[in-house]
């Protein structure tokens, strides 16, 4: 186990919820539920703040299910711009004490300072100093776990929560990392959790004590991995402050304003949905997808998914969407109406794919067309050009593409 | 707990050419002026009333501290005065 390390993990708490706070103080008072448009009925909580908390009200829930444990929940429209600006305003903050930054999120980072220690104190030092600057500068609150590795140091984050610094230490792992459940573990998800309960292992001390063959043998590759993490031997680097992660896949979802039951309709938001996806895709440079994911959510929060590949490596919207559609129809969704949908796409080719004859003239008009598009929408914005298609429904057609609406859902983290 | 209002103001401000900007007089809602004697420090602090984000200027204003905030993504300045 190497120890030499000294990695931070911090984590802003009630992230939408503060900001939301500093915008309106009096928000302090009374419970509160960060959603995403009502209107369009994202209405779903993003966050809350301690007296929402105080109530039960949980993130992801539905606003008029949280309201049922809090009837005076106030919810507040979420804010992305300012979420943004917060993120980036206590980012500057870390900045000061290592350019070893890594987010993982809009509220969360890694910060390795094994090297400021020479300049700042020890890494409990660090993160207390963070800690309180970042509460008289932006006045939000983070709660900062301090380790030799990635894994710990953001089980630590979670062990006191607001406004406080937990050490996990090689001193102390086994009294504090390892009395808390399996399930807290970072990438263990509900069905790796239930695997891990069937083996008789409930916390992370018994993760990291289970013979490692046995748990390969149960999770494949996986176990092994898990196993290292339950025992503090993590040592993937944190990543510098603006080294891009490669993107895997590019998505976009949409829950429509209102319940969609006809095919056509369906096809239409899929068409809405590539427009951007191809957009983005163009606008990567990551070339052309090979495969196309789609996601879909019934009336009653049912969620689905499936996919498939395209008839060959594309960036074209149409194709992208014929073959969602395609991919939606193989789906059993039990003929509930549809909420929401989604379309990513990933295994991009970057060169050309050049078939035995060239590239028919087709093709090669449809990527002019697609190009002319693209321009016409840098130049006069989004809604500038708009399929036919889509403009049967006004509602629809008014949605702006790349901004707002459509959430990127896909990008790999 | 003392509440606060948030008063904008209208500010002449000078941008000095090692950067930044200072203000240098401050005019209220009734059309007086007061000249910012001198600016005693500056850095970001969350104000008590609502705004993101503002830089704090801790200026002396008629020979006493006053505080004005400026709003830099709106560019806009403001007061707090306690409000009962």
């Amino acid at each position: 186990m190497n120890t030499d390390r000294c990695i931070l993990h911090s984590d802003l708490n009630n992230f939408y919820a503060s900001v939301e706070m500093v915008k309106n103080p009096a928000l302090r008072e009374v419970p509160i539920a960060v959603t995403g448009s009502i209107k369009d009925r994202h209405g779903i909580v993003l966050a809350k703040n301690m007296l929402a908390k105080g109530f039960g009200v949980r993130t992801g829930e539905v606003l008029w299910q949280a309201r049922k444990k809090c009837p005076a929940l106030l919810a507040v429209p979420a804010d992305f711009p300012a979420y943004l600006a917060m993120s980036k305003a206590v980012r500057a903050i870390y900045a000061r004490f290592t350019d070893r930054i890594e987010a993982f999120g809009i509220d969360e980072c890694w910060l390795d300072v094994t090297a400021s220690r020479y300049l700042f104190g020890d890494g409990e030092n660090i993160a207390q100093t963070i800690r309180e600057t970042v509460k008289r500068e932006c006045g939000v609150t983070v709660s900062v776990g301090v380790s030799w590795n990635k894994i710990f140091a953001k089980l630590a984050s979670d062990m006191k929560k607001p406004d406080a610094v937990t050490v996990v230490s090689p001193e102390n792992y086994r009294e504090t990392a390892w009395k808390l459940p399996a399930a807290d573990l970072l990438y263990v998800g509900k069905s790796t959790a239930r695997k891990l309960t069937f083996l008789g292992i409930t916390t992370i001390g018994e993760l990291a004590l289970y013979d490692e063959g046995a748990l390969i043998q149960e999770l494949g590759k996986w176990g092994k991995v898990l196993h290292e993490y339950a025992n503090g031997n993590e040592s993937s680097p944190v990543r510098e402050a603006g080294d891009e992660r490669t993107v895997k896949s590019i998505g976009n979802s949409l829950t429509c304003y209102r319940d969609l039951e006809e095919e056509d309709e369906i096809y239409m938001l899929f068409l809405l949905l590539a427009d951007s996806v191809a957009g983005r895709l163009l606008e990567s440079g990551l070339g052309r997808a090979g495969t196309v994911k789609i996601s879909v959510t019934d009336t009653d929060l049912r969620r689905y998914g499936k996919q498939g590949k395209t008839e060959g490596p594309t960036r074209n919207a149409k194709e992208l969407a014929d073959t969602a559609m395609h991919l939606f129809r193989t789906l059993e969704t039990k003929g509930k109406p549809v909420r929401a949908l989604g379309i990513t796409v990933c295994e991009f080719s970057e060169n050309e794919q050049l078939d035995l004859f060239g590239r028919s003239e087709q093709e090669e008009k449809r990527d002019r067309a697609d190009k002319a598009v693209a321009g016409i929408r840098e130049k006069y914005g989004n809604s500038a050009i708009r399929r036919a298609t889509v403009m049967q429904d006004e509602h629809l057609s008014e949605l702006d593409i790349k901004d707002g609406h459509i959430r990127p859902g896909g990008d790999a983290k | 707990m003392q509440h606060y209002e948030k008063v904008c103001v209208e500010v002449l401000a000078r941008f000095p050419k090692e950067g930044g900007i200072r203000p240098v007089s401050l005019l209220w809602e009734d059309g007086r002026q007061f000249i910012v004697e001198r600016v005693k420090s500056v850095g970001r602090v969350p104000a008590h009333v609502g705004s993101l984000l503002p830089i704090r200027y801790t200026c002396i204003i008629g020979g006493r501290e006053k505080e004005l905030y400026l709003e830099r993504e709106r560019m806009r300045w403001f007061v707090e005065v306690p409000s009962s």
